[in-house]
């Protein structure tokens, strides 16, 4: 399973002129078939961003033109057994992410999705046009859109 | 006296391996901690989501004066180094 970073999503849908677009829609195309996946967080971050120009309506059908069209999995974090709402929100949003970011440096995004993606299992990378930034920062295998297509 | 020891302390071991064992396989259960959510993935869903997007691209064309680069550094401040 891959697991894709907000500016990959974010590339599929707007900056029509960015040079990495092919590149990034090749990708997409291509990683349908290899169980895609995103974070809770990076669907949040990408919605966040794209409420400044999506009517309130068109952001509510974003399980309709973002999952359906790429067959996105979405990673959501789950309450452990036997642990407190409390004790979950704790070690979700503050003990895991300040663990990450202790040990590599990360802004608290970076660190809340890396967290989430490694503790999934069978998720094997992480694609990001960032990937000289994780690269150094998690288990995971790394690579952009073009290193994914060329393997 | 010594032996004897040496003997019950080994047994006495052994459950304390097993409940050990458990509890490690109880605690890598206990440490899965997410769920995924699928796509519906059906013929009619895909389609419309086909629609969808590519209105939600004409929506978006608007972003076209701007770059994904300054977008991310915004959202994702020092980290951002494409």
């Amino acid at each position: 399973m891959v697991a894709i970073d907000t500016d990959v999503l974010l590339l599929a849908f707007a900056f029509h002129r960015d040079p990495r677009q092919s590149a990034n829609a090749q990708f997409l195309a291509q990683v349908q078939n290899a169980n895609p996946t995103t974070t809770a967080y990076n669907l949040m971050e990408l919605l966040g961003q794209l409420s400044f120009n999506l009517s309130a309506e068109r952001l509510a059908e974003w399980e309709a033109w973002l999952i359906e069209p790429y067959h996105l999995t979405v990673i959501w974090p789950r309450v452990t057994e036997n642990a407190s709402a409390e004790a979950f929100f704790r070690s979700e949003v503050f003990e895991r992410p300040f663990a990450k970011i202790r040990e590599h440096r990360l802004p608290f995004l970076d660190a809340l999705i890396l967290g989430l993606a490694e503790r999934t299992p069978d998720i094997e990378s992480f694609v990001t046009w960032n990937a000289r930034h994780f690269k150094s920062k998690t288990s995971l295998s790394v690579f952009t859109p073009e290193e994914y297509l060329a393997q | 006296m010594t032996i004897q020891t040496r003997k019950r302390t080994k047994t006495m071991r052994r459950p304390v391996r097993r409940v050990t064992r458990k509890l490690k396989l109880d605690t890598r259960k206990s440490t899965m901690t997410v769920y995924l959510v699928r796509p519906k993935g059906t013929h009619a869903a895909i389609e419309r989501g086909r629609r969808l997007a590519e209105k939600v691209r004409q929506e978006l064309a608007v972003l076209d004066n701007e770059s994904l680069d300054q977008t991310m550094l915004r959202l994702r401040g020092r980290s951002w180094s494409p």
